[in-house]
C-alpha cells in the first residue's frame, strides 16, 4: 500500500514538474520575444500573409482568373492598383490569390516533413538499437541526393499539382527534424526525469508522449517557423518550370515565372509578387530566429 | 585515422547502393510502366514494345537493377534515349560549368561570410554587429529566382554590361555566381559569427590572453582554428547545395550545366538520362560527404588520433 | 613601498554596469604579497576572488571595469599600462593558471605548441629550437614522464592532473614573479590535487616564485599559504599569516568559515557541521554597515549603522569592530 501511494505520488510530481516547466518556458519565451522589435514587427508581417491568405478571396477587387484582353500588360493604375498581366489580369487580385496557394503549400508541405521527421527521429532516438541504424542510414541516403533534382524527378513521376508538390517535399525533408529530435530525444531519455518515470513504472508510450514530445516541442516550433521559407522558395521553382500549380490558378512561383518574359515591357509586373515572396520570406527567417533565441535562452547566452 | 577513413569509405559505399536502389525503384518501380511516362499515351503498342526492349525494361526488375549496376561501376549510366549519346559523356561535359560556378560561388560567398562572421562576433551585441546580421538576413530571404530576374534586368538590360545568357566566358558567370554566392553568404556568415562566438567563450581563450596573446591571435589562431571544424561542414553543406540547387540560376541564365541538364532531361521524359543524373549528382554528393569527414578528421585530433568511433 | 614587496594592491574597486545597477563585485581591497610569498585569497564563491585576478591580469570582462585604485608590481602601476603594456605583462611577469584543466588547453594545438606559445611573445631572443628544448625542460621540471614524446601530444591524450602540470609549464615559461593560481585544485582527485600541491611548493622553493592561491579549500591553504586574506562580498574582512588565521581566528566570518570544515579527529564523531546562517548579500544594492552583520553571531546595533574600518591585529588586519578595542589595549600596554 505504501510502495502504491509513493508510486502515485512521484508520478504526480515528475508529471507536475513537467507542467510547471512548460508554463514557465513559453512564458518566459514570449517575454523575451517581446523584447525584440524585429521579431514583433516579423510577427505582424506573418500575421498579415496569413489574413491576406484566409480572405483573400473577399479582398480582390477583380476576378483573379479572368482576363481582360483590352488591358494587357498595363502599369499600376486606380482600378489596377498592380497593373495587368499578359491576359488583362489583375495583378493585385492575383497575388493576393497566390498567397493563399503559396503559404498553404508551404505550411501544408513542411507539416507533412515535420510528423515524418518528428515521428522518425523519435522511434531512432528512443528505442535505439537497430532500429536507429535503420532510421540513420535511410537519412544519410536521403540526404545525399540532390534535393530539387530528387523532387523534381518525383513531380515528374507523379505529374504535377498541389497534392504531389506536398509529397515530394515532405518526402524528402523530413530528414533533417528526424536528425535534430533523435538527437534531443537520445538525450532526454538518459534524463532524470524520465528515470524517474520509468523507476515510477510509467510505460514507454506515455513517456514518449507526455515527457519526450512536450520536451520537444519548441525546437518543433522553430523547426517550422525556419522551414516553411525553403519550402515556399521550392514551390517558387516547381511552378517556374510548369511542375507547380495548374494554369489559372496564381501562386507566387507561377507569377514571377509568367512575368519573366514581360520584364522589359512591364517591370512593374515582377515586382510585386517577388516583393511579396521575400517580405514573408525575410519575416519567417527573422521570426524563427528570434523564436529560436527566445525558447533556447542559453544559445542566446553563449 | 586509417580506421576511422576506412570506415566512412565503406558507409559512403553503402549510402551509394541505396541511392541507386531508391533512384531505380522511383524511376522504374513506382510509375509501373516508364516507358509510358516517356512516351505519353499518343504511342501505339508497337513502339512501346520496341522502346521497352531498347531500354532493357521488358526484363525482370532485379536483373534491370544488378545490370545498371554492373555498368554503373563501369562508368556506364546508358544512353540518353533522346539525345542518342552515352548518358555519362552528358554528364561529364554539363559537370565542368556546374563545378566552376559551384566552386566560384563557395570561394566567393566564403570570401563574404568569413570577414563578416567574425567582425559579428568579435562586436557582439554593437551596431556593428547587428548591422551584419541583417544584411545576412536579407541575403538569406532574397529567392535567387526574382534576384536572377532583377539582376537580369538592371545589369544585362539597362546598363547592358554583362551577358544574361550561356556560360561560354568567365564573363558569363559573374552574375550567376553573385546571385548565388550572396545567398549564401547569409547563412554561413550567421553560422560563423555563433561558431565564433561559441569559441570565444571557452577557457582556452582565457588562457591565451593570459599568456599575453595578442587579441588579434587569440581570435585568428586559438578561435578560428576551433571555429574551422564547424565550417568544413558547412562549405561540404554549401559546395552540395551549390551543385543541387544550380538547376534554378542554370536554366534562368541558360548555362549548359547538370542543372539544365537534369530540367531538359525531364522535360523531355528522358529516364535514363534523368536516372543517371540523380545517380552522379548524388555520387558527387557522397564523395563530397567523405572528404569532409576526412578533412574534419584532420583538423580535429580527437578525431584523428581517436581510432574508429565517430 | 617595502623593498621586499613584489605586489601591492591599493584600495582597488571593480564594479560591473549592468542594466539593473552597479555592481560593487570587488569594492576597496589592498593587500600586498612579498617576493617568495605565497597569499592564499580565500572566500565563498561570488565574493570578488577571482575577479580581484582578473583585476591583476587587465582581464576585467566587460560589463565590468576597474573604477579605483592601484595595482603596484614592482612599484609600477599596472592599472596605468596601455593594452600593449599589459600584454607584456601578462605571460611573462605575471601568469595565471585555471581551475579547468580540462578546457583550459586549447584542444586543437599540441601542448608543445601551447606552451611554446608565451616564450614566442615574451622571449623573441629564443629561437625555435631553444624555445623547444625550453618546453621539454619544463615538462621535466613539471614531473611529466617521457616529456619529449608528450611535446608532441594533444590534450585530449593527457589525464587531468597532467594537464594543470601542463598548465602550469606554461605558466612558467618565462619564469614568472608572481602566479596567480585560481582554484587550480578543484577539477582533480584528491590524490592528484596533493601532488599538484607538492608541486607548487617544490617550484615555490626552487624558483622563488610568488604565488596567489584562490581557492575555498581551507585544506589546501593550510598547506601552501604563507598568509591568507579572508574575503567577503567584495572586501577582504582579514588578513594574517596562516598560523594566525587557523590558530586564531579573528574576524566572525573566518571563525564561520573554520567551523564549517569537518575536522576528522580519531575515535570521535564530530557533532553537526557549523552552517552560516543567512545569506551573501546583493551587492547590486547599497548596504550601510557590516557586510556580514546580518549572518555574525557577534553583531550589535552599531554593526548594522558604520561600515567597520580595518585594524591592526597581531601580525595582520582585521575588519571588524569588535578589534577597535584590541588596538586600544594593546596601544596601552
Amino acid at each position: 500500500m505504501i510502495l502504491f501511494r509513493n508510486r502515485t505520488k512521484l508520478y504526480e510530481e515528475v508529471g507536475m514538474a513537467d507542467v510547471l516547466r512548460d508554463t514557465g518556458l513559453y512564458k518566459d519565451a514570449w517575454r523575451r520575444l517581446k523584447r525584440s522589435p524585429a521579431a514583433l514587427v516579423a510577427m505582424g508581417f506573418i500575421g498579415f500573409v496569413v489574413f491576406l491568405a484566409i480572405f483573400g478571396p473577399y479582398l480582390t477587387p477583380h476576378d483573379p482568373n479572368l482576363g481582360n484582353l483590352m488591358v494587357r500588360l498595363k502599369p499600376p493604375s486606380a482600378t489596377h492598383w498592380f497593373g495587368t498581366d499578359q491576359l488583362g489580369r489583375d495583378v493585385f487580385s492575383r497575388v493576393i490569390a497566390g498567397t493563399r496557394i503559396s503559404l498553404f503549400i508551404g505550411v501544408v508541405a513542411e507539416l507533412i516533413a515535420l510528423t515524418i521527421g518528428v515521428i522518425m527521429g523519435t522511434i531512432a532516438g528512443f528505442f535505439g538499437g537497430w532500429v536507429d541504424k535503420l532510421i540513420s542510414r535511410l537519412i544519410e541516403i536521403l540526404s545525399s541526393f540532390p534535393f530539387l533534382l530528387f523532387a523534381l524527378a518525383i513531380m515528374m513521376v507523379l505529374g504535377p499539382g498541389i497534392i504531389n508538390i506536398f509529397i515530394a517535399i515532405g518526402l524528402l525533408s523530413w530528414t533533417n527534424v528526424a536528425r535534430l529530435i533523435r538527437g534531443q530525444v537520445m538525450r532526454l531519455k538518459t534524463s532524470e526525469y524520465v528515470m524517474a518515470a520509468r523507476a515510477a513504472g510509467a510505460n514507454e508510450l506515455s513517456i514518449i508522449f507526455k515527457h519526450l514530445i512536450p520536451n520537444c516541442m519548441s525546437t518543433i516550433i522553430v523547426i517550422l517557423t525556419m522551414d516553411i521559407p525553403g519550402a515556399i522558395m521550392t514551390e517558387t521553382f516547381f511552378s517556374y518550370i510548369g511542375m507547380g500549380v495548374r494554369p489559372p490558378h496564381a501562386s507566387w512561383g507561377k507569377m514571377l515565372s509568367e512575368s519573366r518574359m514581360y520584364m522589359r515591357t512591364a517591370p512593374t509586373y515582377s515586382i510585386f509578387s517577388g516583393l511579396l515572396l521575400m517580405l514573408t520570406v525575410l519575416a519567417f527567417n527573422t521570426f524563427g530566429d528570434a523564436l529560436r533565441d527566445a525558447l533556447d535562452p542559453r544559445l542566446k547566452n553563449k | 585515422m586509417l580506421k576511422y577513413a576506412m570506415e566512412r569509405i565503406l558507409q559512403s559505399s553503402l549510402v551509394l547502393l541505396g541511392v541507386t536502389l531508391i533512384t531505380f525503384i522511383l524511376l522504374n518501380v513506382v510509375p509501373g510502366d516508364p516507358v509510358l511516362i516517356m512516351l505519353d499515351q499518343r504511342a501505339d503498342q508497337l513502339t512501346i514494345d520496341r522502346v521497352r526492349h531498347e531500354l532493357g525494361i521488358d526484363r525482370p526488375l532485379p536483373t534491370q537493377y544488378f545490370e545498371f549496376l554492373k555498368n554503373a561501376v563501369r562508368g556506364d549510366l546508358g544512353t540518353s534515349f533522346f539525345k542518342k549519346r552515352p548518358v555519362t559523356e552528358l554528364l561529364s561535359s554539363a559537370f565542368g560549368a556546374t563545378a566552376k560556378l559551384g566552386l566560384m560561388t563557395l570561394a566567393v560567398s566564403l570570401c563574404m561570410s568569413i570577414p563578416m562572421g567574425i567582425l559579428a562576433a568579435v562586436f557582439r551585441g554593437s551596431i556593428i554587429d547587428r548591422a551584419i546580421m541583417f544584411l545576412a538576413m536579407l541575403f538569406m530571404s532574397l529567392p535567387s529566382l526574382w534576384l536572377a530576374m532583377v539582376f537580369q534586368l538592371i545589369f544585362g538590360v539597362f546598363l547592358a554590361a554583362l551577358p544574361i545568357s550561356g556560360s561560354e566566358t568567365m564573363r558569363h558567370y559573374i552574375l550567376p555566381v553573385a546571385i548565388l554566392a550572396i545567398g549564401y553568404a547569409g547563412g554561413a556568415s550567421r553560422l560563423i559569427r555563433n561558431n565564433v562566438i561559441d569559441s570565444l567563450g571557452h577557457d582556452f581563450v582565457t588562457t591565451a590572453r593570459s599568456k599575453g596573446v595578442p587579441e588579434f591571435f587569440v581570435v585568428m589562431q586559438h578561435v578560428l582554428k576551433n571555429a574551422a571544424i564547424p565550417i568544413v561542414t558547412l562549405i561540404g553543406i554549401q559546395l552540395r547545395s551549390v551543385l543541387g540547387g544550380a538547376m534554378i540560376i542554370e536554366t534562368i541564365f541558360s548555362m549548359h550545366g547538370l542543372g539544365r541538364l537534369a530540367i531538359d532531361a525531364i522535360n523531355t521524359r528522358d529516364m535514363p538520362l534523368i536516372q543517371g543524373n540523380v545517380v552522379y549528382t548524388a555520387t558527387v554528393f557522397v564523395v563530397i560527404n567523405l572528404v569532409v569527414d576526412l578533412v574534419y578528421g584532420l583538423l580535429d585530433p580527437r578525431v584523428r588520433l581517436a581510432g574508429g568511433e565517430s | 613601498m617595502h623593498e621586499n614587496t613584489l605586489l601591492e594592491v591599493n584600495n582597488l574597486r571593480t564594479h560591473f554596469f549592468l542594466e539593473k545597477g552597479v555592481l560593487k563585485a570587488i569594492d576597496g581591497i589592498s593587500f600586498r604579497v612579498a617576493k617568495g610569498e605565497t597569499l592564499a585569497l580565500v572566500g565563498e564563491s561570488g565574493c570578488g576572488k577571482s575577479l580581484t585576478a582578473a583585476s591583476i591580469m587587465g582581464l576585467v570582462p566587460s560589463p565590468g571595469k576597474v573604477v579605483d585604485g592601484e595595482i603596484l608590481l614592482n612599484g609600477e602601476d599596472l592599472l596605468q599600462k596601455t593594452q600593449k603594456e599589459m600584454r607584456q605583462v601578462r605571460g611573462s611577469r605575471i601568469t595565471m593558471i585555471f581551475q579547468e584543466p580540462m578546457t583550459a588547453l586549447n584542444p586543437v594545438f599540441t601542448i608543445g605548441w601551447q606552451i611554446m606559445e608565451p616564450l614566442r611573445y615574451h622571449r623573441k631572443d629564443l629561437t625555435k629550437a631553444e624555445a623547444k628544448e625550453r618546453a621539454i625542460e619544463l615538462l621535466d621540471l613539471l614531473r611529466i614522464p617521457l616529456p619529449r614524446q608528450r611535446f608532441h601530444e594533444y590534450p585530449h591524450q593527457l589525464s587531468g592532473g597532467m594537464r594543470q602540470r601542463v598548465l602550469i609549464a606554461m605558466a612558467l615559461a618565462c619564469d614568472p614573479d608572481l602566479l596567480i593560481c585560481d582554484e587550480p585544485t578543484t577539477a582533480l582527485d584528491v590524490t592528484v590535487q596533493a601532488q599538484i600541491l607538492d608541486l607548487l611548493l617544490e617550484i615555490k622553493e626552487k624558483l622563488g616564485t610568488s604565488i596567489i592561491m584562490i581557492t575555498h579549500d581551507l585544506g589546501v591553504v593550510r598547506e601552501i599559504a604563507d598568509r591568507v586574506a579572508i574575503m567577503y562580498a567584495g572586501k577582504i574582512v582579514e588578513e594574517n599569516s596562516t598560523h594566525e588565521v587557523f590558530n586564531q581566528p579573528r574576524h566572525p566570518y573566518t571563525e564561520a568559515l573554520l567551523n564549517s570544515v569537518p575536522r576528522i579527529v580519531q575515535g570521535e564523531r564530530q557533532e553537526e557541521l557549523y552552517q552560516i546562517p543567512g545569506m551573501v548579500p546583493n551587492l547590486l544594492k547599497t548596504h550601510q554597515g557590516c557586510l556580514f552583520a546580518p549572518r555574525c553571531d557577534y553583531a550589535k546595533e552599531l554593526c548594522f549603522g558604520v561600515t567597520p574600518e580595518e585594524h591592526l591585529v597581531l601580525g595582520g588586519l582585521v575588519a571588524c569592530r569588535r578589534y577597535s578595542e584590541e588596538v586600544d589595549l594593546r596601544e596601552l600596554n
